[in-house]
């Protein structure tokens, strides 16, 4: 998981990106690919504007897990 | 419209993106640890006998993990027996195990250490990232042009909206956009 939040910062920046905007789960996975791409973005000189956590919903009726 | 590279991680890579998305999946960026099952060391002669078996599942991000880990189980049992504590500790010392996934080493805290490989969508099938058309220029990332962007608030303002779950709609839920 840490490797794949710091890839996609040096990729992307690397190809000319400097702003980006987050949305993640608010399983534990969601929230650690956040972390870990949040904090390998920062060397790199990114900018995240806004982050979006959504919760999961297993139906539209059923509350946010 | 928002001209934006839209990218993920591992947990949306799945034949499901492709076919959800349709060719709104063209021009996307993933992030995923493993290669695809059809690029590794026996890598084909899986990919035959997964298709013969007959499952109507995708093998998706994480089958081939779950294939390397049922054979690290295995082979550690074949070596030590079904004992429970020496599996646990002879699976605590894999280094250079060769699997589906590609080579296994696990750390001190049993997390293998791995790196991550870039993949495009590419005619409806995932293409790994050095030997797509991206990477010899044949094809280009939309939202080049708009590395620039700047957000139609002030970028404090977007913050504060996202961070209070008191203001924001039921992200996800269709027809409650984001102002």
């Amino acid at each position: 998981m840490i490797n794949e939040g710091k890839m996609a910062a040096e990729f992307l920046t690397g190809q000319g990106f400097k702003t980006f905007v987050v949305i993640h789960d608010t399983t534990d996975y969601g929230k650690g690919q956040n972390k870990y791409f949040a904090e390998n973005l920062k060397p790199q000189g990114g900018e995240i504007l806004a982050t979006f956590p959504a919760p999961r919903r297993t139906s539209r009726t059923s509350p946010p897990s | 419209m928002i001209p934006a590279l839209f990218v993920g991680v591992s947990g949306i890579m799945s034949a499901g993106f492709i076919e959800g998305a349709g060719p709104a999946a063209e021009g996307t960026v993933f992030f995923p640890q493993r290669r695809a099952a059809d690029q590794v060391r026996d890598g084909k002669a899986f990919m035959d006998a997964y298709a013969k078996a007959g499952y109507r599942e995708d093998l998706d991000a994480y089958g081939p993990f779950a294939f390397s880990a049922a054979n690290l189980i295995m082979d550690a049992i074949e070596k030590v027996g079904p004992d429970r504590k020496k599996v646990r500790d002879i699976l605590n010392t894999t280094k250079g195990y060769k699997a589906l996934v590609g080579e296994i080493n696990f750390d001190d805290h049993r997390q293998n250490i791995v790196s991550a490989n870039v993949y495009a969508p590419q005619d409806g099938k995932w293409a790994y990232w050095p030997d797509s058309a991206y990477a010899t220029g044949t094809k280009k990332l939309p939202g080049k042009a708009a590395s620039n962007w700047t957000p139609p608030c002030a970028p404090d303002q977007l913050r504060r909206w996202s961070a209070d779950p008191g203001s924001r709609g039921n992200v996800g839920e269709a027809g409650n956009t984001p102002q």
